[in-house]
C-alpha cells in the first residue's frame, strides 16, 4: 500500500501491487495531495527495537 | 660511464688496490689505477678488513657543496647519483645462490595487488644476464618468490609501528611480481654503474620506477644501489622518484640483500638519523640497515637485541622506517622513507596547488613545491588560493597520479573541454565537470560532505579504468548528459547516507554499475498533462535500468510543470515516517509546480522491501 502523509496522519492511498523481480511498485490512483509518501506491507509486522531504559531518581 | 668525484679519488684508488690484492674485485682495478693513478699516493687511510665492503668507503663524511655529502657518485646517461657504495654479504655467503627448492618450501609469491599493476610508481624487477649466461626461466619463480619475501620485510617492520607497507611492484594479473629478462653486454655485467647505464640506455630509464636487479654476476660479491640524500620532508624529496637502480649480484639473491638495498634507493639512512653512521647506514643493530661502514663510523650498538630482527627494518622505528611517528620526532620532520610513494599505504605528501601565477596545472610555479604533480604526486588543492585550476583540452590538461584532494572551499573547473585525470578523488571542495570534458578516474571517487561535483555534458563522462565506485556523502549534481562506467571493470555509484545526487531539468545520468541509494536521489523534470513522465530512471550505458523511480501519468487535467521528486532510499525514513510503520525502506517526496489529479507508481526494489525496525519508545 502507498501511504501519504497529511499532517500527522498518514491516509492509505487506492493501491495496486505489481512488478517482478527488481523493479517492484506500488501504483495509487487518484492522487491530488502530494508528498511525502512512503510504501508498506500490512501483511509485514514491523519489527520493535526495545532500547534500554534507565530511571532516575 | 661512471667517474668517482676526485675528492675522495686519491683514498679510493689506494684502497682498491687493496682490494684487488685482499679481496680480488679485478673489475675496480682497472677502474682505480687508470682513472687516478697520479693521486693513488695522495692519501693512505687504514685498510680495512679484508672482504669488508668498508673498503669501498674510506674517507667520506658530509662535505659542503658536494650533492653526494661525501658518498659516492656517478652518472647514468649524464645525470648524478649517489650511492652509499657497496653492501656487505652475510657470513654465509655462497657463490651461487641456488633456485627455490619448492618440494621443500611452499611457493607463496602472491603479494598485494595494486591497480592495474603497472601504473604508476612501481619497483620494476629485472633479472640481468650477460648474452653467454641466461638462467630467467631456471630462477624466475625463485626471483617471484624473493620479491614477496622482501615485501615481507617490509609490511613486517611496518606492523611494529601499526601500519602496513607494501612494495609497489609491477606485478601481472595474478599478483605475482613481473620479472623482466634483461641482456647487457659481458662487459658491463662486471660493474653495476656501468649496467644501470646500459639499462639506461636501454629505455629503463622511467622516473616511476626503482629497477630492482638480479644481476648475474660473480664479478662482485656485494649488493649496491644508489642512495640520494636527500631529508627533505617533501614529496619532491629526490628518493620519492625514479629512476633508482640496485642490484644484487648472484651471490646475494634471495629476499634479505634485495630488501636492504631497495631501502637506500627509497632514501634511508640519511645522515642526520639518530643512529646514522654517516654512510647510508645505521649502528643501532639488530636492523637490516645496519653495519659499521666505516673506520670513523659510531661503534655498534646492540639496542635491539633480538637477533631476528636482523630482518626487520629501523630497530626502535627512529632513523628511516616509521608509519606512525610521534609528532615531534625525527621521522616526523625529516623524509621518512615509509612514506615513500613507491610503497603501498605510504601516507600522502601532496603537491600542493598555490595559484600563485595563474590557473594553468602545468605552470610549476602554481605549486609547492614548485613543479608540476609527477608520477605517482599526490595532488592537494586547498582552500584559500588567488586562483585554482581551469583545464582544457591541449592546453591545461591535468594529470595526478596520485590522489587529488579538493579541499573545503576549493575548487577545480574542469572544461570545457578539458580533461582531468586522477588515480583517485576525494572532494570536499567543488569540482565542475562542463561540456565536453574528460575525468578519469584509477578506481575511486568520493564527494565527502559539503563537496560539490558538478557534472554537465561529459564527453566520454566519468571512466574509472580500473572500474571502481563515485560515492557520494556530500551532493552530485548532474546538469546534463553524463555517463559514469568502468574500463576494466564496472564502476558503481555509491549514495551513502547524508549524499545527494540531483538530476536537474534537461540531466541524464547513466551507470553501468550499480546504484546503492541509502541517501537521496532527485530529479526535477516537466510533467505534462496526457502523458507518463518517469523520474530517476538510471540505466547503465548498454540499457540496462539499473535505478527505478517514480512514474507520474496525467490525464487531461492540465501541465504539473517543473516537479521534482526526491527518494530516500534503502533506509528507515525520518521521524515522521516512522508512525507509519513503513515496510518498504523508501521515502518518495514529489514537489510539483502545479498539482494535479495524477496516478503515481512508486518503484523499489524487491530487496528493499519486508521489515523495517521501529525503536520504541517512538520520538
Amino acid at each position: 500500500m502507498a501511504y501519504h502523509l497529511t499532517g500527522s496522519t498518514w491516509n492509505a492511498l487506492t493501491s495496486t501491487r505489481g512488478g517482478s523481480g527488481e523493479a517492484m511498485y506500488v501504483q495509487a490512483t487518484d492522487v491530488n495531495s502530494f508528498s511525502p509518501f512512503a510504501l508498506k506491507d500490512p501483511n509485514v509486522p514491523t519489527y520493535y527495537v526495545m532500547l534500554p531504559v534507565s530511571l532516575r531518581q | 660511464m661512471f667517474t668517482f668525484t676526485s675528492r675522495r679519488m686519491a683514498a679510493l684508488a689506494c684502497v682498491a688496490a687493496a682490494l684487488v690484492l685482499l679481496a680480488g674485485f679485478v673489475f675496480w682495478l682497472a677502474r682505480f689505477t687508470t682513472a687516478r693513478s697520479n693521486q693513488a699516493a695522495a692519501s693512505q687511510p687504514p685498510l680495512p678488513a679484508a672482504g669488508s665492503a668498508q673498503m669501498f668507503l674510506a674517507e667520506r663524511g658530509p662535505d659542503a657543496g658536494d650533492p653526494c655529502k661525501g658518498l659516492f657518485t656517478f652518472t647514468i646517461g649524464g645525470v648524478q647519483y649517489c650511492t652509499q657504495g657497496f653492501d656487505p654479504p652475510p657470513s654465509d655467503v655462497t657463490q651461487d645462490v641456488p633456485p627455490i627448492d619448492f618440494s621443500a618450501r611452499a611457493m607463496n609469491a602472491t603479494i598485494v595487488c595494486d591497480g592495474d599493476g603497472v601504473s604508476g610508481k612501481r619497483v620494476q624487477v629485472l633479472y640481468v644476464h650477460p648474452p653467454e649466461t641466461n638462467r630467467y626461466n631456471q630462477y624466475l619463480t625463485s626471483f617471484q618468490q624473493w620479491a614477496k619475501d622482501m615485501d615481507d620485510i617490509y609490511n613486517a617492520s611496518a606492523a611494529e609501528t601499526g601500519g602496513t607497507r607494501h612494495v609497489r611492484f609491477v606485478h601481472d594479473g595474478g599478483c605475482v611480481a613481473t620479472v623482466l629478462n634483461v641482456q647487457v653486454s659481458s662487459a658491463n655485467m662486471a660493474d653495476p654503474f656501468d649496467m644501470w647505464n646500459e639499462l639506461s640506455a636501454q629505455g629503463y630509464n622511467r622516473t616511476d620506477r626503482i629497477y630492482l636487479t638480479f644481476a648475474e654476476t660473480s664479478a662482485y660479491s656485494l649488493g649496491i644501489a644508489n642512495f640520494w640524500w636527500d631529508e627533505s620532508l617533501s614529496p619532491s624529496n629526490r628518493s620519492n622518484r625514479g629512476p633508482s637502480y640496485t642490484s644484487s649480484p648472484k651471490a646475494l639473491w634471495g629476499g634479505s640483500n634485495p630488501a636492504h638495498e631497495l631501502m637506500h634507493t627509497l632514501g634511508a639512512v640519511n645522515a642526520s638519523a639518530p643512529h646514522s653512521t654517516g654512510y647510508g647506514h645505521c649502528y643501532d643493530e639488530y636492523d637490516r640497515m645496519c653495519y659499521k661502514d666505516d673506520a670513523s663510523a659510531p661503534a655498534m650498538q646492540i639496542i635491539c637485541a633480538d637477533p631476528a630482527h636482523e630482518q626487520r627494518l629501523d630497530c626502535n622505528h627512529d632513523d628511516y622506517y616509521n608509519t606512525n611517528p610521534s609528532p615531534g620526532s625525527y621521522l616526523s620532520t625529516h623524509w621518512n622513507p615509509a612514506n615513500n610513494s613507491f610503497l603501498i599505504g605510504a601516507a600522502s605528501l601532496a603537491t600542493t596547488w598555490t595559484g600563485a601565477t595563474s590557473t594553468d596545472w602545468q605552470t610549476a610555479s602554481n605549486w609547492n613545491p614548485p613543479e608540476v604533480p609527477g608520477a605517482g604526486d599526490d595532488c592537494l588543492i586547498p582552500a584559500g588560493m588567488p586562483r585554482y585550476p581551469v583545464l582544457s583540452h591541449n592546453v591545461t590538461e591535468a594529470y595526478c597520479q596520485g590522489t587529488l584532494t579538493v579541499a573545503p572551499g576549493a575548487q577545480v573547473v574542469d572544461g570545457p573541454v578539458g580533461e582531468l585525470h586522477a588515480e583517485t578523488a576525494v572532494i570536499s571542495g567543488t569540482v565542475q565537470v562542463l561540456d565536453g570534458s574528460y575525468f578519469d578516474i584509477g578506481s575511486a571517487a568520493s564527494v565527502r560532505p559539503g563537496g560539490l561535483l558538478v557534472l554537465q555534458n561529459g564527453d566520454v563522462g566519468m571512466a574509472f579504468d580500473d572500474g571502481g565506485a563515485l560515492s557520494v556523502n556530500g551532493t552530485v549534481r548532474v546538469t546534463g548528459t553524463f555517463p559514469i562506467y568502468g574500463t576494466l571493470g564496472p564502476a558503481n555509484l555509491l549514495i551513502n547516507s547524508g549524499g545527494l545526487v540531483e538530476i536537474l531539468e534537461g540531466g541524464l545520468l547513466t551507470v553501468d554499475g550499480t546504484v546503492t541509494n541509502t541517501g537521496t536521489l532527485s530529479q526535477t523534470k516537466t510533467v505534462s498533462q496526457n502523458a507518463t513522465t518517469s523520474f530517476l530512471v538510471i540505466t547503465a550505458t548498454a540499457g540496462i535500468t539499473r535505478y527505478f523511480g517514480v512514474d507520474i501519468t496525467l490525464g487531461n487535467v492540465g501541465n504539473m510543470g517543473p516537479t521534482s521528486v526526491a527518494i530516500q532510499g534503502n533506509q528507515s525514513c525520518p521521524a515522521a515516517f516512522r508512525t507509519l510503520g513503513m515496510t518498504v525502506g523508501r521515502c518518495y517526496s514529489i514537489a510539483p509546480a502545479t498539482p494535479h489529479t495524477a496516478t503515481l507508481k512508486f518503484y523499489y526494489r524487491s530487496a528493499e522491501a519486508g521489515p523495517i525496525p521501529r525503536r520504541w519508545p517512538i520520538t
